[in-house]
């Protein structure tokens, strides 16, 4: 790493708020990497004789309607969240990587054919479209996860088309044009390596939005099944304790806005990092 | 200058519109507003059910129609369009006098032709092929006179009287069924107290006050049944003054509504009776002591206090305490380390992960539950998986959707996809010889599904034949014995993992009068009035 790349790091972690976005983040990981290991109580283990407990120092987040430790769930349920959208973003980088190449490298016929293809899919709005691939395919993790990756994938792939036009244009892949490299090797040494920064930026901030696109399934009772603890299921069953035991929503619910939030910082950052256009001082 | 004039216009109109609104009101042309949980879709009384969503479609209907005969509150039997009615010796014939002077909500008049119209379709399998086991037990109907009906039946039938109040037992105007062939089912014509303005399928129903009712006046000028499938949302509106009656309350909001002033919560124990089916085709329930062990896991108390806030009730019989027949034949009672020896009894031992096993096959079931058909499923039904495993039975859980569900039961014993399966049963007509044949009558054909709801394809000759011989007495205390024993045959047989009575629970503003909930689950609103 260079030295202005190594400031400009330092710089962009120095803020307040990419900070506490980064450690949330990394706590959320390590939540979701731990699972039910780093969970108080076994999340599935009903005690109905304690029901509707609120937080205490015992259960830190109360229980839920069955006796379940509510923190317990929260935990285990950022790990089912945190690998659907990261199963779902690595399927649409697998639609939509192959895809964007072809388009933006080849151009012509496989390009308008493809982006034909992704504008298509793009006139639907992704919440419907993922509802429809749900009541299709079945509702369940698998679902989800497609649902997912091919929702998020034609706005990449138009992204990633688009990266790779200017970079071909680049005068760098020119000059290695000129010296006989091949396809194959200009996209992966001279192309890839350029547009990866931009689309890091651009997976981040759809991951903030997969999160929401899984929750609303959860919730609408076509995502993640329950007993399986999902922050979308869990405030789908227990909305009807609104009024009674308002802690039951409150916690899956502070789960997904913090996430958001620290998902977003961390992409404001990392567009930061890589935008090209922003004047770095000395 | 002109803005001002304007402006006092404006308030002139609103004042007078403010003033006049609650006159309009006063004048009797008040609507009643009843948001439902499902939605009306068809009221004909024949017709497929499948078309009919429970309890919605029949509620609507007993807006709609009247019928010979009527549940009370306590579900015993009061006149409605016939006045009396006499048996004859050998139990076959019924002889009913109808009320005078009624007619229809077309304005054809109601009489002896328009009953053996209306039961003639009822009996016959290829127009009616909803509740046969109501109606296949009457051979004919027969005019005597004008105001004077004969029902035969081809045998003895005791519950004749509980199929004339259900309501599929509401009466159609013979004259609108000709003229409107299939569309009757969306504009039907009867002889109650309200008439169908408009029915939007599975949003909306409108109904109006039926003048000439022969019973007085109506309530409300009109009565709205709208469908609000999302309880929080049903609530709202009832808190708000948009809705007057809202069904299906869920127990934990009970409190946030009795706390409310203008407010009044109906809770009251039901027919419908709940409990986790057993596939017993499977080769591992068996053993009578591998159903009793499972039986014996489930500490009913803590569901019934947990989850129902104890709105349900405890049952000591495969029919509830209030259904007609009822006989106590044992207790539920919670058991662990009992249920853990019936199952060793059974071969079934613990194996190093805690997990039973025999012949080194682990204990896994699947569990089949709708999500969102009755109260509190898929909280029971992991209640159910968790007790299971303390046990040391690993159950997972199929859930499917409610309009699904019915696919997953209606289907040959070989093409049956789980193991168990959690069910409620609702006799709609009150009466526990139809509640048992419906459950545990033996099917006809293992070709075939399910003649009724025997999904768990119970089989116990000695229960068909006392259940045959309850339906062919019209002697009430004789009929009250041979239910007996088939209740106590099948509750030692242990086809189900019984669980508890439903309760209804029904919330309405104060200010509306007389609303009815049925131990049936049905809310009428036929004499509410303001």
């Amino acid at each position: 790493m260079s030295a202005t790349a190594g400031r400009r790091l330092t710089r962009v972690l120095r803020a307040p708020v990419t900070a506490a976005g980064t450690i949330l983040v990394a706590a959320y990981l390590m939540l979701g990497a731990g699972g039910p290991w780093t969970a108080p109580y076994d999340p599935d283990a009903q005690d109905l004789g304690a029901a509707l407990q609120p937080p205490s120092p015992r259960h830190w987040l109360g229980t839920d309607d069955l006796g379940r430790d509510l923190a317990s769930r929260v935990i285990v349920a950022a790990r089912v969240d945190l690998a659907v959208v990261v199963l779902g973003l690595a399927v649409a980088v697998g639609t939509a990587l192959p895809v964007g190449l072809v388009a933006g490298y080849a151009g012509g016929t496989a390009d308008r054919a493809l982006m034909g293809l992704s504008d298509a899919a793009l006139t639907f709005p992704s919440l419907v479209l993922a509802v429809v691939l749900v009541s299709l395919v079945g509702a369940g993790l698998r679902s989800v996860v497609l649902a997912l990756g091919l929702t998020t994938a034609p706005a990449l792939a138009r992204l990633i088309r688009s990266l790779v036009l200017t970079a071909a244009r680049a005068e760098y892949v020119e000059a290695a044009r000129a010296l006989g490299a091949g396809a194959p090797r200009m996209i992966w040494r001279h192309i890839l390596p350029n547009i990866a920064g931009r689309v890091a930026v651009y997976m981040t901030l759809a991951g903030s939005y997969a999160v929401l696109t899984i929750t609303a399934l959860g919730f609408l009772g076509l995502g993640v099944q329950p007993p399986t603890a999902e922050w979308g299921n869990m405030l789908a069953t227990t909305r009807t304790y609104l009024a009674t035991a308002p802690w039951l929503i409150a916690a899956p619910g502070a789960a997904i806005v913090v996430f958001i939030f620290a998902v977003n910082a961390v992409g404001e950052a990392l567009r930061d990092l890589f935008d090209p256009r922003l004047v770095w001082g000395p | 200058m002109r803005i001002r004039a304007g402006v006092a216009l404006l308030a002139v109109l609103v004042g007078a519109v403010l003033l006049l609104a609650p006159m309009v009101e006063a004048q009797g042309d008040r609507t009643l507003t009843y948001a439902q949980s499902v939605p009306v879709t068809a009221m004909d009384t024949a017709g497929p059910s499948i078309g009919t969503v429970y309890p919605a479609g029949y509620e609507a209907m007993y807006l709609v129609y009247d019928n010979l005969v009527a549940f009370n509150e306590r579900m015993a039997i009061v006149p409605q369009l016939a006045t009396a009615w006499s048996v004859s010796k050998d139990g076959l014939t019924w002889t009913f006098k109808l009320r005078r002077g009624v007619v229809f909500q077309d304005g054809t008049p109601f009489n002896a032709d328009a009953v053996v119209f209306h039961i003639t379709r009822q009996i016959d399998p290829t127009v009616n092929p909803s509740n046969r086991p109501l109606w296949d037990p009457i051979a004919g109907a027969r005019k005597v006179d004008d105001s004077t009906v004969a029902i035969t039946t081809k045998q003895p039938f005791g519950a004749l009287l509980n199929t004339l109040a259900h309501a599929s037992g509401g009466i159609v105007s013979p004259a609108a069924v000709r003229r409107l062939g299939d569309g009757f089912a969306r504009a039907p014509v009867g002889a109650g107290p309200y008439a169908v303005e408009r029915l939007e399928t599975g949003s909306e129903l409108a109904l109006r006050r039926f003048d000439r009712y022969w019973g007085g006046t109506p309530g409300y000028a009109r009565v709205v049944l709208r469908h609000v499938p999302d309880p929080t949302t049903r609530i709202a509106l009832l808190q708000a003054g948009q809705a007057d009656v809202i069904n299906a309350v869920p127990p934990e909001s009970v409190p946030q509504l009795q706390a409310a002033p203008d407010v009044e919560v109906i809770a009251r124990p039901a027919l419908r009776t709940f409990g986790f089916a057993f596939n017993l085709n499977r080769p591992m329930f068996q053993d009578v002591r591998v159903r009793q062990a499972f039986s014996l896991a489930i500490n009913r108390p803590a569901v019934i206090s947990a989850i129902f806030k104890g709105f349900a009730t405890q049952i000591d019989s495969p029919l509830s305490r209030l259904t007609t027949g009822h006989a106590a034949a044992g207790q539920l009672t919670y058991d662990v380390s009992r249920a853990k020896t019936l199952l060793a009894e059974a071969g079934w031992k613990p194996g190093p992960d805690g997990v039973l096993r025999r012949d080194g096959a682990p204990f896994d079931i699947s569990v089949l539950t709708p999500v969102g058909l009755f109260p509190k499923d898929i909280e029971v039904t992991q209640a159910f998986q968790d007790f299971l495993r303390a046990v040391g039975v690993r159950a997972s859980i199929n859930r499917v959707e409610p309009a699904a569900f019915w696919d997953y039961l209606r289907v040959p014993p070989d093409r049956l996809r789980w193991d168990m399966a959690l069910f409620g049963f609702n006799p709609s007509n009150g009466d526990g010889a139809y509640h048992l044949a419906s459950l545990f009558e033996s099917n006809p054909s293992r070709s075939e599904p399910p003649k009724v709801w025997n999904f768990a394809w119970y089989s116990n000759p000695k229960v068909d034949a006392w259940l045959h011989q309850a339906d062919t007495t019209v002697v009430p205390a004789q009929r009250t014995r041979l239910l007996a024993q088939a209740q106590r045959a099948i509750w030692a047989d242990a086809p189900y993992v019984w669980l508890y009575a439903e309760n209804a629970i029904v919330a309405k503003r104060k200010a509306v009068k007389d609303v009815q909930v049925l131990p049936i689950v049905f809310t009428i609103l036929r004499n509410a009035k303001p």
